[in-house]
């Protein structure tokens, strides 16, 4: 099986930076200043976990 | 001749200086005082916010209005404190950012004052709620701290910023899919005819 934990990582965060921004936008800030650093930070280890957790990918 | 880039980081520069520099804003530590005010895009005053001190605005729960297509003005002081020879710093939500910088001061004020069009030079318009923060240290230990919440009012749906900003994150959640892992091993290669 191969995994790929740095290209999970990597769409973690992109994914984190970008819902950050949004929620900057739409003036949406749950966790007051360190929103923006909690949000790109959860969504960096998802990314990194969904790597190793989703289901594989099937070949026809 | 400038880049737009430059031109756009000169009007945010400009603007978070107005909450950050030489005295951050609404929350304030050091001895630092700051008055700023925000006009809409007929001239008229849209609000106003002052530090420290309770019940000056700025706040997450009040924050401090700005019209894209309006002004701001600010006049801060750093009270009895001189800053020779000073570094200053700003961040967003506490993320550091490229508008830095240091000033020898060598006339020793103490006052600045200033007035600035919020978007005039920039390419896009931004709208939001952000927390923001700054520090100022000179020689003698002199320092200034603080912080403070703007909302860059308009319609955030219109704009470009907003939808780069969707796009970066579906990107992110596309990678996360191709991430899954996939069954390695033999390599079968051939030609098809």
């Amino acid at each position: 099986m191969i995994r790929h934990p740095f290209r999970g990582l990597f769409g973690g965060l992109l994914l984190g930076i970008g819902l950050a921004l949004v929620l900057m936008q739409l003036s949406v800030a749950p966790l007051g200043q360190v929103t923006v650093l909690t949000v790109v930070a959860l969504c960096t280890a998802l990314g990194t976990i969904l790597a190793y957790a989703l289901p594989a990918r099937s070949h026809p | 001749m400038r880049s737009s880039l430059v031109r756009a980081f000169s009007i945010g520069t400009i603007l978070i200086l107005a909450l950050a520099h030489p005295v951050a804003a609404f929350e304030l530590n050091g001895g630092c005082t700051l008055e700023i005010a925000s006009t809409d895009a007929t001239g008229a005053p849209l609000d106003l916010a002052s530090g420290p001190g309770a019940g000056g605005g700025g706040t997450q729960s009040d924050p401090f209005l700005v019209d894209w297509d309006g002004g701001v003005s600010w006049v801060g002081s750093s009270g009895e404190q001189v800053f020779n020879n000073h570094g200053w710093q700003t961040f967003v939500f506490l993320v550091p950012t490229p508008v830095r910088g240091g000033d020898p001061n060598e006339d020793d004020e103490t006052v600045g004052t200033g007035t600035v069009g919020v978007g005039e030079n920039a390419p896009f318009r931004i709208t939001g709620l952000y927390y923001v923060s700054g520090t100022i240290d000179g020689e003698g230990g002199t320092h200034c701290d603080g912080s403070g919440w703007l909302q860059l009012t308009g319609n955030t749906v219109t704009t470009i910023p907003f939808w780069l900003a969707v796009l970066i994150a579906v990107a992110g959640a596309a990678l996360i899919w191709s991430s899954r892992p996939h069954a390695g091993g033999t390599t079968v290669q051939g030609r098809v005819s």
